[in-house]
């Protein structure tokens, strides 16, 4: 069993059996998922931003930090892994995006992530089977390459799977 | 005893701030203060001096050649992550232990503050009216000091209050917090700030931190300022566990602090880079 932790804005592949992609404590940040069950192929991504025309170089140099950058250079590197012929073999899964309590969309940031996480997936006619998103808490999540399993866990509210 | 009385009680009970961080305190809250007074206080304390030289050497400020010298560390790093690095040595009780009652490990109330109070320093230059950057940093990393004496007081009960939430009976963490013990962590904070003999600004910014429009009028601004840079510390991923999230946005903060959607994105990721860098010097992760 080997964990691979993912910060803010990073990314990771990987179809080695035993290994768990994991990031920790999402807050208004977007966990996407992929699996492709035929080459147990699975990545994820730690997106915090909908958009890098906010900071281009930004989004160079960590493009799993935005939304737009990030799923596109998640399918491309699962692509790659799995020498995958047909994108909607691929499972879709999304975890995160928690809003502080208001009434004003104002600091709704993971609202905006959600939305633009599902748009950009839209353009590769992509979109999620599951998803744990909004509520006002934060999430630990993870994705098995064995089974594709999504976990997710918060703080005095346990464990579940999507 | 009742429990409220209870918690007053451990309010009163916790150990004092250190006495490296007091004078820190004092010595950067002076406006015409000299960095050698920051330096001086650091090498009368061998613990402080090989926590500072531990941060300045680690890979995230890229130095070329190690430095040896506490004058060079401090112009380095500035006078106020020396305070922060002093805050979280010397007050292990709040600041080195587990918060059992929200289900947030050793070290996390520490990180959340440090995130809390890199977020205050921009958002201190935003605000309508002058905010001393110094103050809203300090105020970051003490804000959440009164979690330290209630989390003792709320072992396992985190399911319950979630439940209140969840129900709709309460609106958020805070008012939960009150439905069960019969106060919050701003309000014993603020006990706590005051026993520690900190300045009113400081006081007033911890005790309303959530509730930032009943800050006395001369520290409103303040308290606005924590009240979004708390928030914005949680949005990134570094709050205190079973409460992160489940507060409430006070709706007048673009009032007080001059704030938009396009500037809270510019924040939330500049913050992040600055927190990352100053945790991995602190933490090497």
């Amino acid at each position: 069993m080997k964990t691979i932790m993912l910060g803010i804005g990073e990314y990771a592949v990987s179809n080695i059996p035993g290994h768990i992609i994991k990031t920790m404590s999402l807050g208004s940040c977007v966990s996407l998922t992929l699996y492709h069950p035929a080459s147990r192929s699975v990545g994820m991504v730690h997106i915090a931003l909908p958009e890098s025309k906010i900071n281009i170089e930004s989004g160079n140099q960590l493009p799993g930090r935005f939304a737009d950058t990030g799923v596109k250079v998640l399918i491309e590197e699962i692509i790659r892994l799995s020498s995958l012929k047909k994108k909607k073999d691929l499972v879709v899964k999304i975890v995160g995006g928690a809003n502080v309590v208001a009434a004003s969309d104002f600091f709704k940031i993971g609202e905006r992530n959600v939305t633009a996480i599902k748009l950009h997936l839209n353009q590769w006619r992509l979109h999620p089977v599951a998803e744990d998103v909004y509520g006002t808490f934060s999430r630990t999540v993870s994705i098995e390459v064995n089974t594709g399993k999504v976990k997710i866990s918060s703080p005095g509210r346990g464990f579940w799977e999507i | 005893m009742n429990k409220l009385e209870d918690i007053l009680e451990k309010a009163r009970k916790m150990p004092p701030l250190s006495h490296d961080s007091m004078r820190l305190l004092e010595i950067i809250g002076n406006e015409n203060h000299n960095l050698q007074d920051v330096v001086l206080i650091v090498e009368s304390d061998p613990a402080l001096t090989v926590q500072v030289l531990k941060v300045v050497n680690s890979v995230s400020y890229g130095l070329r050649q190690s430095v040896n010298s506490i004058t060079r560390a401090v112009s380095l790093l500035g006078d106020k992550t020396i305070l922060g690095i002093a805050i979280g040595q010397g007050s292990p009780e709040v600041f080195d232990s587990p918060l059992q009652g929200y289900e947030s490990e050793q070290g996390e109330l520490w990180a959340h503050g440090l995130r809390t109070a890199i977020a205050s320093l921009s958002l201190a230059a935003m605000a309508r009216e002058e905010v001393a950057p110094d103050l809203a940093y300090t105020a970051g990393i003490l804000h959440d000091i009164g979690k330290s004496v209630l989390s003792g007081f709320m072992k396992d009960q985190a399911p319950e209050l979630i439940e209140k939430i969840n129900k709709g009976e309460v609106k958020d963490y805070l008012e939960a917090e009150e439905a069960v013990l019969g106060t919050n962590h701003c309000a014993v904070g603020g006990e706590l700030a005051k026993q520690w003999n900190l300045p009113p600004p400081l006081c007033s910014a911890i005790q309303n931190h959530h509730t930032p429009f009943e800050a006395e009028s001369q520290y409103r601004h303040l308290a606005f300022v924590i009240h979004l840079a708390d928030i914005i510390a949680m949005m990134g991923g570094t709050g205190t566990g079973t409460d992160a999230m489940s507060y409430s946005l006070d709706e007048r903060s673009s009032e007080f602090v001059a704030i938009d959607q396009i500037g809270i994105e510019k924040l939330l990721m500049n913050v992040m880079i600055e927190f990352e860098k100053t945790r991995s010097s602190l933490f090497g992760k």
